[in-house]
């Protein structure tokens, strides 16, 4: 299943009641890669953890196929997260005294367990795809670019609709940054997933399919927006 | 449905009682857990933070530990007295203090005490229900074994029979305790006073004594003494000897009241069972003397001590829960500590009671490993301090963990347990995006 982003007059404020974000309208179609830039503070977190329902004082609409986020209670929204959402962060939070392949398939231990084998399978195929060779190692003894690699297979190990990524690459090294992205955007690719990812990183937004760019809480100009690729559509945030 | 308690074993009733504390743990556990692989998570936790879970587990072992220490040490004590007395059915004294001459006749303390004069004796030796009438006789000792004069039955009666080696024939004889530090064919020179006024070679008395047979170990501050026959410790002492001079070398009863020098204390033993509450009765309405069992007077005592013993239970349990509370505190403190792994499994979809399975179950893994080792611990300190005890006071205490420190230990577990809902709870309320973005 792929599900299509369509937000609506999205509000996000603060416990104060400090108006953080406002996005008129924002859609992806499913499987679509978008990139989200903007100075720091200006709200580009803060729209992917609202998308992945993390937020609470929501307003508008955040909908994911048939599904709108702000209507969800926090029960609901963790259940739609555990069921189609994968998350990459950038400094990788992984548990350091656990294996790489436990780390990966980490969201086993908290399905039922019928489920719990092909999500181990999966996490293992990944990793291996990404270049870990020894599943078995304590990642506290990973390099950076192995630990973002642990993280992105435990985001895919649970076969997500969707992938949210904030800073992936700011941890990582030039060359590892730029393995990382290309193997990033290929595997959700080819598994058909819609990846989101908040960056700084030109060469990685230069990998997406769209590229939003937020200034102050808001998008900015479409045509200051884009200007990294020029082939690349201006998400319709008008 | 008394009834039916009442009927069922022992064992049983403790186990149900000790199931009552332990259900609400296995129903939180179960509860939380069902359906979750936590314990790699768990695992995980316990290793990153290693040092100071270490640091909580002893010390909950060791609130745990000292207090069924303590607990196990007074019921060792109870029972190690209880025994040391059980040979001493009925004691006739003078007037006075029961404990008091309790003390002096069953556990050997140096006492001041009264005598009871020859016609006293006779009237007791020769009531019809009596078998043993034995006068004791105390003031000598040889170094820290004091030299108790009694006779020959008293000393069968006392080890059952199974002297090693024989009783006295003659009056400078000896039988000693199993602990006295003497073998057989040893010879002595008893001093004058027991204890820390014993040991000076001036009061020391020109009678030598042999060993000619040794008593089993008994567990009772007998252990260490020296018994003689009474004549002797009457004689060393420029006294008669219990008998007429035509008879001065016979050993044991009967004695001559005329002769009779006067013992602090007379124990008796009666024909049958019940016939010691006749003699008790009737030389306790003898304005001379004072009758008593030492089991009733130990029982008055158990059951002051019943009342420390509560005191002391509540106590311990109360300094238990303040551990627990503290560790507990700690515990709400650690688990910001994880509180970025926490807001991970959020993101990830983690269910609430998922995220409050692996805290709980961290808790739980570190107060029930507290309270496991604490039985441990308990087991051992009871041990140190039961070896302490019985070198002191020659009473075998042996010191063992119950069902009563089990029952402790797992009321301490159960309540802690439902306690740690709260840093498992608190997990909750931590703000899932500001750990994932701190």
């Amino acid at each position: 299943m792929t599900l299509a982003l369509d937000v609506l007059a999205l509000k996000v404020s603060a416990d104060s009641g400090q108006p953080l974000l406002e996005i008129p309208h924002l859609a992806l179609a499913p499987g679509r890669s978008l990139g989200i830039r903007g100075p720091s503070g200006a709200g580009k977190s803060t729209l992917l953890y609202a998308l992945s329902g993390l937020l609470d004082r929501l307003e508008g609409h955040i909908g994911w196929g048939d599904t709108n986020l702000v209507e969800l209670s926090q029960r609901r929204r963790a259940a739609f997260r555990e069921r189609h959402v994968g998350m990459i962060f950038q400094d990788f939070l992984l548990f350091e005294e656990l294996d790489a392949l436990t780390n990966a398939g980490l969201s086993a231990l908290f399905r039922p367990r019928r489920e719990r084998a092909g999500i181990r399978a999966r996490a293992a195929e990944h990793l291996q795809r990404l270049g870990i060779q020894d599943a078995t190692r304590r990642v506290a003894s990973f390099s950076g670019g192995e630990r973002q690699r642990v993280a992105v297979a435990r985001a895919l190990a649970a076969n997500p609709d969707i992938l949210l990524a904030d800073e992936p690459t700011a941890s990582l090294h030039r060359s590892a940054a730029d393995a990382l992205s290309q193997d990033l955007v290929a595997l959700a690719r080819d598994a058909g997933t819609s990846l989101i990812v908040v960056s700084h990183d030109e060469r990685l937004l230069a990998c997406m399919d769209e590229v939003l760019t937020i200034a102050d809480g808001r998008p900015a100009d479409p045509a200051g927006a884009d200007n990294t690729d020029a082939d690349k559509r201006i998400v319709d945030h008008a | 449905m008394r009834d039916f308690w009442d009927g069922l074993p022992i064992v049983a009733q403790e186990m149900l009682l000790l199931g009552a504390w332990l259900l609400p743990i296995l129903l939180i556990g179960a509860a939380l857990l069902y359906g979750f692989a936590a314990t790699r998570l768990i695992r995980a936790m316990l290793w990153r933070f290693r040092w100071a879970n270490l640091t909580f587990v002893v010390l909950i072992a060791v609130a745990v530990g000292m207090g069924s220490a303590l607990i196990a040490q007074e019921r060792g004590l109870r029972q190690g007295s209880a025994k040391a007395a059980d040979k001493f059915d009925l004691l006739v004294t003078p007037p006075g203090s029961e404990m008091t001459m309790m003390l002096a006749a069953v556990y050997l303390q140096p006492s001041d005490v009264g005598l009871l004069d020859g016609p006293t004796y006779q009237q007791i030796a020769r009531h019809e229900r009596v078998e043993i009438a034995a006068p004791l006789a105390f003031g000598d000792s040889y170094r820290q074994s004091p030299v108790v004069g009694t006779t020959a039955e008293f000393t069968r009666h006392l080890t059952d029979d199974s002297v090693e080696g024989r009783l006295w024939n003659t009056t400078y004889e000896a039988v000693v305790g199993a602990a006295a530090g003497l073998a057989i064919g040893d010879t002595f020179q008893p001093s004058h006073g027991v204890g820390e006024e014993a040991g000076l070679e001036a009061d020391s008395h020109d009678a030598h004594f042999e060993v000619v047979g040794r008593m089993p170990r008994t567990g009772s501050p007998w252990d260490r003494a020296i018994l003689v026959p009474v004549e002797a410790v009457w004689e060393v002492h420029g006294l008669a000897n219990g008998h007429a001079p035509e008879r001065r070398d016979q050993l044991g009863p009967p004695f001559d009241a005329d002769y009779f020098p006067g013992t602090p204390a007379i124990i008796v033993k009666a024909e049958e069972l019940w016939a010691n509450y006749a003699l008790r009765s009737e030389f306790s309405r003898n304005e001379n003397t004072m009758a008593f069992f030492p089991a009733t007077v130990l029982t008055d005592l158990y059951r002051v001590m019943g009342d420390v013993r509560q005191a002391m239970s509540i106590t311990t349990l109360v300094t238990q829960m303040l551990v627990a509370a503290s560790v507990l505190l700690a515990l709400l403190i650690l688990s910001r500590l994880f509180a970025r792994q926490m807001a991970l499994l959020r993101a990830l979809g983690a269910p609430n009671r998922f995220l409050m399975a692996v805290v709980w179950g961290y808790c739980a893994v570190l107060i029930l490993g507290g309270t496991l080792l604490g039985l441990g611990v308990g087991q051992g300190a009871a041990s140190v301090l039961s070896a302490v005890i019985t070198q002191r006071t020659d009473i075998l205490v042996e010191a063992r963990l119950g069902w009563q420190e089990i029952r402790l230990a797992a009321a301490f577990a159960g309540i802690t347990l439902a306690l740690a809902m709260l840093p498992a709870l608190a997990v909750l309320r931590q703000p899932t995006v500001t750990h994932l973005r701190s």
